[in-house]
């Protein structure tokens, strides 16, 4: 994916106690849709050094954590939750009525 | 052309942050203080996650193959794509909703049934705790299994938004769609 700047930050933290200012910022090239459409990437700027850092694309971001999330095991699925929870909402629905839908003749 | 951005959630800094979020939810017993934006701070518009009341029912196509209105519904969940909710009516004009199922009240569900519920170790529903007072003790599942197809318009001017996901509720309801759809069920191991 490609970034690029734009010239004015659209959002602006100062944090007092230090001279470190966080930015969000706007990529304006885009080579695929974005993920959430309300996410912004964010920027680090470093007064006493000049130095500016920005961070990767939420896109990339969001994908790298899925794929964390899918290393740590942390959404296993267990056939034995599955079958309770499938038998939890089963009991839930019994019952459930189901209309006809009316055709317009 | 830049797209509208929608204040919600904060910047994201870090993969390692977010992922480590997300298994502290679930692990943290703090799921219902960490799930929802509070009614105050939803922006207007339809987002992913979003829930909304919309009293109805499932249309689907019933045993007999003929169309039919399965269930009484008042919540749903939004899990078409934010980006497409975005787009022009013209280009996009259909979202997707998901029922809420009423699974059970603190009082009549058992430790055992809570657990697993917020364990999210099962594919084809996504747990949701209380979200507001009207719904106070009352726990939901979204059923990934009865989609449903929204005219946006519908959307936009009939529902009612409810609740909205935090940012790590919202990567976890994300986890779980696409386990649902893309997962292995191990019948082939």
């Amino acid at each position: 994916m490609e970034l690029a700047l734009e010239s004015t930050p659209w959002s602006q933290e100062s944090e007092s106690s230090t001279p470190t200012q966080r930015f969000r910022y706007l990529p304006t090239v885009r080579d695929e849709t974005p993920a959430p459409a309300d996410l912004g990437p964010a920027g680090v700027f470093d007064s006493p050094t000049g130095q500016m850092a920005v961070s990767e694309s939420p896109d990339v971001i969001i994908r790298k954590a899925a794929a964390h999330i899918q290393a740590m095991a942390m959404l296993r699925i267990d056939p034995d939750a599955d079958e309770r929870v499938d038998r939890l909402v089963s009991r839930r629905l019994q019952g459930a009525p189901t209309r006809p839908l009316k055709r317009k003749v | 052309m830049l797209y509208p951005y929608i204040e919600r959630w904060p910047p994201v800094y870090d993969a390692e942050d977010l992922a480590d979020s997300i298994r502290d939810l679930v692990e943290s017993g703090r799921l219902e203080q960490r799930f929802y934006r509070s009614q105050a701070r939803l922006p207007q518009g339809v987002c992913q996650g979003d829930i909304i009341e919309l009293v109805g029912g499932v249309p689907l196509i019933a045993e007999d193959g003929e169309p039919a209105v399965h269930d009484d519904v008042r919540y749903w969940m939004v899990i078409g794509n934010t980006c497409d909710i975005a787009r022009s009516l013209e280009t996009v004009p259909w979202s997707q909703l998901v029922p809420l199922v009423e699974v059970g009240s603190d009082r009549d569900l058992t430790p055992h049934e809570l657990s697993d519920l917020r364990g999210y170790r099962y594919s084809r529903r996504f747990y949701l705790p209380p979200w507001s007072a009207e719904v106070k003790g009352l726990h939901h599942v979204a059923d990934f299994l009865r989609p449903v197809a929204i005219h946006k318009t519908a959307l936009n001017d009939v529902a009612e938004v409810r609740a909205g996901l935090e940012i790590y509720s919202w990567l976890l309801l994300h986890s779980c769609l696409v386990r649902f759809l893309a997962r292995d069920d191990g019948r082939f191991s």
